[in-house]
């Protein structure tokens, strides 16, 4: 079982289980400027399209397919470490998506969510996806968010966000949210509340558009 | 993955020949993505490792529906209010949690466009779940009776080979039975054994369909590969021999084993020769709440 796997495997760490192990490599955990970011724009803030995404800053894990999701691999995870002025990071736009474990509807957009990140991964696609709540509308553990990751196989960037940091941006009583962001200016493209059908043609049209572009 | 292989290992016993901290070279590949049980791929039991096949229902077509108040009165078995855990009004595109207070008073100004929109009752951990589907407008739904399940504590565990039961349901689990539990709902091993409760009358009433019996069951969205054939108590004292059909509540928006928030046919059966069971060999796909139809 994988879950049982999971708890087997930390306390296997924390009994020094392959010790012997190579250190992970940078790029798999690192990329994290942490919470503070001065270059990240600090005008036009908004939580609807056209304002400025705020800089929120999460605890998660960034490669959870490459580097196993345990205490030990957890790192500070930004919007600002996704903010590409220059376009030398390579992220073209970020979707950045809300889920809990109460909510079916985002369940069922994780069943696919890996898929689609993976196949427009190539074209500069950065998914962000917060769990926030558990089952019981209590705020997501790490163990949840290790949980959700093992269930889906999740292959991007995947936090907890149990303070409700993204509260303002739509009801955390309603889930999921997916928003479109320009990681050019960090401004929200646009704001789907739900798994909706038009999420995704909307963004193969802007990586379309951006590809042309450079 | 490397680690899983780790934890193997150690199971039995061997030394650790996997660093679960090592990037795997294969892993920047898109990870399937899961389709069996409510949660992908969930917690397993059982001596086959192989997960169930997912199931062949299609998927419906989008039915936005405009919702204004959504408004109901929650009541307990003995007609007491209560919150039942969770109540949401959720479609499958968006899923949105209701207030509902110790009065058990139910008023949700939804407002919006839902697919396939239905009110979901009861959280499936200490309440057996429901769903009502909602049309456009407003929609009154008076009482709303819910039905509570066993304590975590009598649960039973599935071991395939052996016949389990609960509140009057008992699965017949094959001796290569595998068991996928939805495991992010269900915490821990704790949460993760058989629990049932047959519907009360006010509870199949609510429903509007002809249903004789009903049962909700627990860990909801459970499969067990292959399906255990099923026994229910007979509850509505049919007479033995009288013809029955087997149907389950979708709950799963992915409609994999059933239309969300519908009822699906799975089986038929009939009243055992003594008249104590209602008999239903063909099996049951999942768990969920599930009802039984006098066949005409």
């Amino acid at each position: 079982m994988r879950t049982a796997g999971a708890a087997l495997l930390a306390g296997s760490l924390a009994l020094g289980c392959g010790s012997n192990a190579p250190e992970v490599p940078k790029e798999f955990l690192g990329g994290s400027s942490g919470c503070v970011s001065p270059d990240y724009p600090s005008e036009g803030l908004g939580r609807e399209p056209g304002g400025v995404v705020a800089n929120l800053c999460f605890v998660g894990y960034r490669a959870p397919d490459r580097v196993a999701p345990v205490a030990a691999h957890r790192e500070t995870i930004a919007f600002s470490d996704y903010y590409d002025p220059a376009g030398t990071k390579g992220v073209s736009l970020l979707l950045i998506n809300t889920s809990a474990v109460w909510c079916t509807a985002c369940i069922d957009e994780h069943r696919t969510l890996p898929a689609q990140a993976a196949e427009l991964a190539p074209e500069g696609l950065v998914v962000l996806s917060t769990l926030f709540q558990d089952a019981q509308q209590q705020p997501a553990s790490f163990e949840d968010l290790e949980r959700w990751i093992a269930n889906f196989d999740t292959n991007f960037p995947m936090v907890a966000d149990p303070e409700l940091q993204l509260e303002g941006y739509a009801s955390s009583d309603s889930a999921p949210l997916n928003m479109v962001v320009d990681p050019r200016d960090m401004k929200i493209l646009r704001k789907y509340v739900g798994n909706q059908a038009t999420l995704w043609p909307f963004i193969e049209s802007e990586l379309k558009a951006r590809s042309a572009d450079r | 993955m490397p680690w899983i292989a780790c934890v193997a290992a150690l199971a039995v016993g061997v030394a650790c020949t996997s660093d679960p901290a090592e990037p795997d070279a294969n892993a920047g590949a898109a990870g399937e993505p899961s389709s069996a049980g409510s949660s992908g791929n969930g917690g397993k039991t059982g001596a086959t490792p192989e997960r169930c096949p997912d199931g062949t229902n299609p998927r419906g077509d989008a039915k936005p529906v405009d919702l204004g108040i959504v408004s109901g009165q929650l009541v307990d078995e003995q007609g007491d209010p209560t919150s039942a855990g969770l109540v949401q009004i959720c479609g499958k595109d968006i899923c949105i949690n209701a207030k509902v207070g110790s009065s058990g008073k139910l008023a949700e100004n939804v407002g919006q466009t839902l697919d396939t929109p239905a009110c979901k009752f009861g959280d499936g951990l200490t309440w057996g779940k429901l769903a009502l589907p909602l049309d456009s407008g407003d929609t009154e739904l008076g009482s709303l009776t819910t039905v509570r399940l066993p304590e975590f504590s009598e649960s039973v565990a599935f071991v395939p080979g052996e016949s389990i039961t609960s509140g009057g349901v008992t699965l017949h689990l094959d001796a290569k039975a595998s068991v996928e539990v939805d495991t992010l709902t269900y915490e821990d091993d704790s949460q993760r054994g058989f629990r049932a409760a047959a519907l009360p009358e006010a509870a199949l009433a609510q429903l509007k369909q002809d249903f004789v019996a009903g049962f909700a069951l627990s860990p909801v969205e459970t499969r067990i590969c292959p399906s255990p054939a099923l026994s229910l108590e007979n509850t509505a004292n049919l007479p033995p021999g009288t013809a029955l059909t087997l149907l389950v509540l979708g709950l799963d928006v992915s409609e994999h084993l059933a239309p969300y928030a519908a009822w699906q046919e799975v089986g038929e059966g009939h009243v055992s020769d003594d008249g104590a069971t209602l008999e239903f060999p063909d099996g049951l796909p999942l768990l969920s709440t599930l009802a039984v139809r006098v066949k005409e």
